[in-house]
């Protein structure tokens, strides 16, 4: 059985952004590996020179041209409507950068 | 009003010769939803204003003599996943709540343009991740025909509101079987089109090489005005595909005579309930004394598709939820930092099933483990559309049960997350192969809907809702309503 030990947890946590509680690490390590020592069965089929599927509809270069189409004016009132905190159109975050 | 009976063509009949009024008929079901949903919780919002409004614009043009469009006046129901303008939408999540979309999504507008009437908004499992509607943070939908069990999910707010007369039809969306399944346990009808078929702007993207916006419906006739009215390619999704729309005029003059039936052996396995598998075949006959061919087939890499599944899917969802951040939209949770932010925000935001899943994805795509898993996962994916493709070289379409199981009991499953993706073990290859997939009624097990599903090549919706609908008739199920509540 996968094993993912703790510190695979919490390096996964950074990755992802969140910030789990240690019960909540424990647990995801459980149920983590026990997930992850099942789809390991995969390792079971020969895939040697097997094409990867990435889509199935084999459409191919969707394109547009490139144009900035502009939005209605509710459109963008409802999107700013929806930001959590923002001064008039811009919206506000903590420091980015620090001294 | 007799709900059982009602259905779309019912509707337009009913309302040209003025046997009812369309605000009667909207009202009937806002009644419906007021006598029974504080039992079943399958709606998160119900927009009974606005619903009312657009019943008076369909009288009016009854009265004026107007000819009605396809689906004029018909009251439907949308997963809380698709965006709807001016109306909140959660995704069933805490991080969304209070988000007020300010445009709608591709296919309910169609089905707004074809004359449709949204009932509200149906609850789900959270992002569409689940297979039970447990894990929607707004409470659990339940099943209309035995409370203390499970509708099946993600669309169970969807499958629950159809079965139990609340609304004639609902979207869904289906990634990994989340209309088939549901619709199986509540005793509904459920499409899964084909990739590409359905546009998904304005779906709130899980896993974007499996998602598909699906529909929920008492009968395969109405599901397939819904899906009319739904498909076809749309500039702003540039996964949808340009192909003929499926016609429901097909549908009346289908039979069974000389359709070809494969009965993959992989579907019927050990470890299933011995009383669903019993009905499945017996399905299977009456559809070969219905002039069917039932052939037995293999599909050999099914026993690998649920791994697949579970590479795939939690690594693109892992990526489609990085958005979730509190910054632009959603919960946002105060902290010292920006980066702390983000982690309080999306910690306090997520349930615990899309952490698993995020977790998981990110795990799969992390360095050094991205060609084990994820490129494993996209080759083993491969075999798994050959092994359809082969199969349809000899059958028009694939008879299979829809779950290994009849719905189970409310917190059965919540403890043990592979357990509960196990129910998902005979609708992802579907996902995985991107094939249409019909999940139709096939009788009862203790008191208890299964469903049987039919599945059939890329593009074979008119073909698969034919053979759907004559198996409709040859199966002859009485059409009753549940009285939860």
């Amino acid at each position: 059985m996968a094993t993912i030990d703790l510190t695979e947890v919490r390096r996964v946590m950074q990755l992802c952004r969140l910030g789990l509680t240690n019960e909540e690490q424990r647990r995801m390590q459980e149920q983590l590996s026990k997930i992850v020592s099942y789809v390991e069965k995969l390792n079971a089929v020969p895939t040697g020179d097997v094409a990867e599927t990435h889509q199935v509809t084999d459409q191919a270069n969707v394109t547009r041209a490139d144009d900035v189409q502009m939005q209605p004016p509710d459109v963008v009132a409802g999107l700013l409507t929806n930001v959590p905190e923002r001064e008039g159109r811009a919206i506000s975050v903590k420091t980015v950068l620090t001294k | 009003m007799h709900f059982a009976d009602l259905a779309i063509h019912t509707i337009r009949d009913g309302l040209a010769k003025k046997t009812f009024s369309c605000r009667e008929l909207i009202s009937a079901h806002l009644a419906r939803i007021e006598a029974v949903d504080a039992t079943i919780h399958a709606f998160l919002q119900v927009t009974q204003e606005a619903a009312l409004q657009q019943a008076d614009v369909v009288d009016k043009k009854i009265a004026a003599g107007e000819t009605l469009k396809s689906l004029d006046g018909v009251p439907v129901a949308i997963k809380d996943v698709l965006v709807t303008k001016g109306v909140p939408t959660t995704a069933a999540s805490k991080i969304l709540e209070g988000y007020v979309p300010p445009y709608t999504a591709t296919a309910v507008e169609r089905l707004y343009a074809a004359g449709a009437i949204m009932l509200g908004k149906t609850n789900c499992d959270e992002f569409a991740m689940g297979a039970s509607g447990e894990h929607s943070a707004y409470g659990p939908t339940r099943n209309p025909w035995d409370t203390e069990r499970v509708p099946g999910g993600s669309s169970s707010g969807s499958a629950a509101a159809v079965a139990s007369g609340m609304s004639i039809a609902a979207l869904g969306t289906d990634t990994g079987g989340s209309v088939r399944q549901p619709a199986g346990f509540c005793g509904v009808v459920g499409v899964k089109p084909t990739y590409g078929r359905v546009s998904r702007y304005g779906l709130i993207a899980l896993a974007s090489s499996l998602d598909q916006v699906g529909v929920l419906t008492r009968s395969v006739d109405d599901a397939a005005f819904v899906l009319q009215a739904i498909s076809g390619q749309d500039a702003q999704d540039a996964t949808s595909v340009d192909m003929p729309v499926p016609n429901p005029a097909a549908l009346s003059a289908s039979d069974l005579k000389g359709v070809r039936i494969g009965l993959p052996s992989e579907y019927f396995i050990e470890g299933m309930d011995p009383a669903v598998e019993r009905l499945v075949r017996a399905t299977a006959d009456t559809f070969a004394a219905a002039g069917a061919t039932t052939v037995d087939i293999s599909l050999p890499h099914t026993e690998y598709g649920l791994a697949v599944y579970y590479i795939i899917q939690p690594a693109e969802a892992s990526t489609n939820l990085a958005r979730y951040d509190g910054i632009r939209f959603g919960k946002r949770v105060d902290a010292e930092t920006l980066e702390r932010v983000y982690h309080a925000s999306r910690d306090a935001g997520f349930g615990a099933e899309p952490k698993r899943r995020i977790m998981l994805g990110t795990y799969a795509l992390s360095a050094g483990y991205y060609d084990a898993y994820y490129r494993k996962a996209q080759k083993v994916r491969t075999l798994i559309r050959q092994d359809f493709a082969d199969a349809f070289r000899s059958v028009d379409a694939i008879l299979a049960p829809t779950s290994p199981g009849v719905p189970f009991r409310l917190g059965d499953n919540v403890q043990d997350p592979l357990t509960m993706y196990l129910a998902d073990v005979f609708t992802v290859p579907a996902n995985i192969a991107g094939i249409p997939g019909i999940s139709i009624p096939c009788g009862w097990v203790g008191g208890l809907p299964v469903g049987a599903q039919l599945m059939g090549p890329m593009w074979s919706e008119e073909r698969l809702l034919m053979i759907a609908a004559a198996a409709e008739r040859a199966l002859a199920l009485p059409r009753r309503l549940p009285n939860p509540g």
